[in-house]
């Protein structure tokens, strides 16, 4: 019977080109969302063969299906309630044995597997044989040898796909030695109730005697449950009387199976890899973190610089358009708002030139992930990082921060455990950008000459310091938990895929645009409005003295008296929250200076000292609103946005007027 | 002689004996293959750092803390080259 | 390869001058800014030099370690021990990036200082001598290091797919 519409999915531990099929497949009728409820990437796609269409959906990397992590409830759940039609188990055939354990467990679950068997150049390499003929026979499915870069054997895939969905052929289960008796048992009072119409009763039995959690909750709704649940109870005491522990029992008996397997139809000679070569160099106890470092610094200044040229351009171009239309409408408010320094159109320039950068940054992170290396480097800079609060993958976020915090925080992506994220996401606005520097270098060399470097230096240890001491607080308090054990596999090194990363890299700053784009574009909206708008008559000013934002500045000056600021000093600060390069021009343009005077203007108004805390304040204050958009995306919570909001400005007040008093106290 | 995972040097091999920790913790290694009577072999003991090894075929980095949680039986200690 | 140890003994001793250098005339051009005299170690051409070592210390800092892993490389090499590959080829891929990184820097400085063109604005024109980075070490040395790729052929075939 031919099927207009085939339900994929695709399952397989992370790493074993799961992305690379999806992609190959799918190609550009692809979509990414989220997964309801969590910030995993959904990825969905269509491909169409002899007249009907595959709808597959990319469920994320597992290494089971216990619900011990968001990505294995996911994909589980996925199976279970969206009951796919076909489920392509994607499996590593360098790394068969461990790979099985997945594989059993889709099996487990009674839906039909066709199973790719991928990397086979990469096994070639390694000198492992696989007889894929009794592989599936052992396994009871089609097993499809692939090399998916190469889209070899996907057309064959396909095919085993549209079978399989339109054959209707019962999927068979492979028996557990040892237990296989109680799970009969167990499964066969499930076949009389309500459950065996949802759940597959074998499945079912078998993820209860291994006590499964998720499990237990999701039956509890239903009208035999507390039987099942008794029996079930019954029978693991039986268990565990004969084997110690009936989890163990059922996961051993698993490991057999694959044994056996293994036995049957794998050969393989191990010899020293290409990739354990590397790793020597890569892992070595000396070198092995000044090579990140260089990785870091390569990727940095890569970065950075192509993509430089771009987003000058589109700031460029957004300044000479918004001058070829100023003054269009004739309505001074109006066109000051849209065209003006300040306004719309050079705003929606601002956020087009964090473009560039993000999709440079992404293209790069994506290519080192892709070849293998970052698995290593979270592994090099784990322990030292745990020590302060953050975990190893953090390192990244950590330094990119220097150039721009926007495309830092979106780089916390990589690392995986939700908490450790939040904690790099919160504290990485402590790291002193580029933008800050602007300003800094155009003050300090005025205020401490020869000392400029070291008050610059100093500042931004100030910013790493309060990134360790804020992860470490929150580690301690809000965070505390038992942490996941530390256990990363490292993938064979490879060449990384040139298209893979273009196209994580376009995901990434297309999400950034949509996203952030309007966030950002309202704040601007806003601070134009506040900045143009007269106190007194509610009209149009060019007078920013005499603006709402002005009327901010001087009615918050009493809150800042301790710290020695005008009300001056207050403005810039808000339009820093714009973008913190606005700093420097906005303190010119209110002291009625140029940006190239400004500096001298200032040291004849304030003592270094008061200079020194003002700084402090910048560099610690609200991150930019281009960062805070991009907080408020990849945490998905206005709570935690929020929070680095109001702490920044609490750690920038306090030490601000600790400086400023103990200055005042020792210097005069 | 059993000891834990930890001890051992760099590029010796040894099969697993038993793991101590909760149902979470010996599940999560359980699926990444770590299971009595599994032989593995340590790539990288030596050094500060998480410790590597190579399990089934895959190369896992795994924690220090959970090097202590791992008893093995080594088959012999060998020198610096595998 | 025949004088391999030969090769390594110079190219890592040229990345570590090169690197040091570097790392000096960074720290004194950033804390000294005025008469900072920053040193120079190669073929003077036109206002400025090849390899142009600018100022900056991190880059230094890249290029020590570069050194230091060939330096790495060369000591198991001569001990015998297989593993002296694995540095190579890090070595290796190191300083094609530091090659190719530089090569972007120069075409993203021609960039910046033309595309004011498309906007009718003035061109304040890209000269090599003006460029902050010009013909720096890395290139020159990345250039040097080429001819290894003799010597890890093997493993890259191993990494590439197919």
């Amino acid at each position: 019977m031919k099927l207009k519409f085939i339900k994929v999915a695709l399952a397989g531990n992370p790493n074993v080109g799961k992305s690379v099929i999806f992609n190959k497949l799918t190609g550009a009728r692809q979509h990414i969302g989220n997964w309801p409820g969590k910030t995993i990437d959904k990825k969905e796609g269509f491909h169409r063969v002899d007249g009907r269409e595959l709808y597959i959906v990319d469920l994320p990397g597992t290494y089971s299906l216990t619900a011990f992590s968001v990505e294995e409830v996911i994909a589980r759940d996925y199976i279970i309630y969206e009951k796919p039609d076909v489920v392509v188990d994607i499996v590593d055939a360098s790394n068969l044995e461990r790979n099985l354990y997945l594989t059993l467990q889709l099996i487990e679950l009674g839906v039909n597997i066709v199973i790719a068997l991928n990397k086979m150049d990469l096994a070639r390499k390694e000198k492992i044989e696989i007889n894929v003929d009794e592989l599936s026979k052992e396994l009871k499915v089609p097993v499809v040898p692939t090399i998916a870069p190469k889209g070899y054997g996907l057309d064959r895939l396909v095919r085993e796909i549209v079978n399989m969905a339109e054959s209707r052929v019962r999927p068979e289960y492979i028996e557990y030695p040892g237990v296989e008796d109680y799970i009969r048992e167990l499964s066969k009072y499930i076949e009389n109730t309500e459950l065996a119409r949802v759940f597959n009763p074998r499945w079912l039995a078998i993820k209860l005697l291994e006590n499964d959690e998720d499990v237990i909750k999701k039956i509890s709704g239903f009208e035999d449950s507390k039987y099942i649940l008794e029996k079930a109870g019954e029978i693991r005491k039986r268990m565990e009387e004969r084997f110690g522990d009936a989890e163990v029992a059922i996961a051993n008996a698993r490991y057999e199976v694959i044994r056996r397997i293994i036995s049957k139809t794998v050969k393989a000679v191990r010899k020293i890899t290409a990739s354990d070569l590397i790793d020597q160099a890569v892992l070595d106890r000396y070198l092995g973190i000044p090579i990140l470092f260089v990785i870091l610094w390569w990727m940095f200044q890569f970065a950075f610089t192509i993509s430089a040229p771009f987003s000058d351009f589109l700031g460029d171009l957004f300044a000479y358009i918004a001058g070829i239309l100023a003054g269009l409408t004739g309505y001074p408010y109006i066109d000051y708002l849209f065209f003006g320094d300040y306004g719309i159109i050079q705003g929606l320039g601002a956020v087009l030139s964090f473009v560039p950068l993000i999709m440079a940054l992404f293209f790069v992170l994506a290519l080192f992930e892709d070849s293998g290396y970052m698995a290593r480097a979270a592994f090099v800079m784990d322990r030292p990082l745990r020590k302060l609060g953050l975990s190893g993958r953090a390192i990244i976020p950590m330094i990119i921060g220097i150039g721009c915090n926007v495309p830092a925080v979106y780089s916390a992506r990589v690392i995986p455990d939700e908490r450790d994220r939040l904690i790099a996401i919160i504290t990485n606005p402590f790291i002193m950008c580029s933008a800050r520097l602007v300003f800094f270098s155009a003050i300090a060399y005025a205020f401490f000459r020869e000392y400029a470097g070291d008050v610059i230096l100093s500042l931004y240890l100030l910013g790493y310091l309060l990134v360790f001491v804020t992860a470490i607080i929150l580690k301690k308090t809000i965070f505390r938990g038992v942490e996941a054990p530390f256990i990363i596999e490292f993938p064979a090194y490879q060449k990384p895929s040139f298209r893979v990363a273009v196209v994580r890299m376009w995901d990434r700053a297309s999400l950034f645009f949509r996203k952030a784009g309007t966030i950002i574009l309202i704040g601007l909206l806003v601070i134009g409005i506040l900045a143009i708008t007269d106190v007194s008559t509610l009209s149009f000013t060019s007078n920013p003295e005499n603006s709402l934002v002005a009327l901010i500045g001087r009615s918050l000056q009493p809150l800042f008296k301790p710290l020695n600021w005008d009300w001056r000093l207050i403005v810039a600060a808000i339009f820093g929250f714009v973008a913190k390069e606005i700093v420097l021009g906005a303190n010119a343009m209110l002291y009625g200076v140029s940006e190239s005077e400004i500096a001298v203007k200032m040291s004849k108004l304030y003592t270094p000292i008061d200079v020194l805390g003002y700084m402090i304040f910048i560099q610690l204050y609200i991150p930019c609103i281009a960062t805070l958009a991009a907080v408020r995306h990849e945490s998905g919570s206005w709570k935690w946005t929020l929070f680095t909001v109001l702490y920044g400005i609490a750690i920038a007040y306090i030490l601000n007027f600790i400086v400023v008093s103990v200055g005042h106290l020792v210097f005069g | 002689m059993i000891i834990p995972l930890i001890y051992l040097p760099d590029y010796s091999t040894a099969v697993i004996v038993d793991i101590k920790g909760g149902r979470g913790f010996v599940r999560r290694l359980y699926e990444m293959g770590l299971t009595p009577g599994t032989r593995i072999r340590i790539l990288k003991s030596s050094g500060p750092g998480p410790l590597l090894i190579e399990v089934r075929g895959s190369r896992i980095a795994l924690g220090r803390g959970i090097g202590m949680k791992i008893f093995v039986r080594p088959d012999y200690i060998t020198p610096s080259n595998p | 390869m025949k004088y391999l140890k030969a090769f390594l003994s110079v190219l890592s001793i040229l990345y570590l001058i090169y690197g040091i250098l570097q790392f000096y005339n960074g720290v004194i051009s950033w804390w000294i800014r005025e008469n900072a005299i920053t040193i120079q170690l190669g073929i003077r051409v036109g206002n400025t030099y090849i390899p142009n070592i600018f100022p900056e210390p991190f880059s230094g800092i890249c290029l020590i370690v570069i050194g230091f892993v060939f330096m790495k490389s060369l000591y198991l090499y001569c001990r015998g021990d297989y593993r002296y590959k694995g540095f190579l080829f890090i070595g290796w891929m190191l300083s094609l990036m530091m090659l190719a990184l530089n090569i972007i820097v120069l075409l993203a400085d021609v960039l910046d200082a033309y595309y004011p063109a498309i906007l009718g604005g003035e061109i304040s024109g890209w000269t090599l001598e003006s460029d902050p980075w010009g013909i720096a070490p890395h290139s020159i040395l990345g250039l040097i290091a080429l001819p290894l790729y003799y010597e890890v052929r093997d493993m890259i075939k191993e990494l590439i797919p197919g």
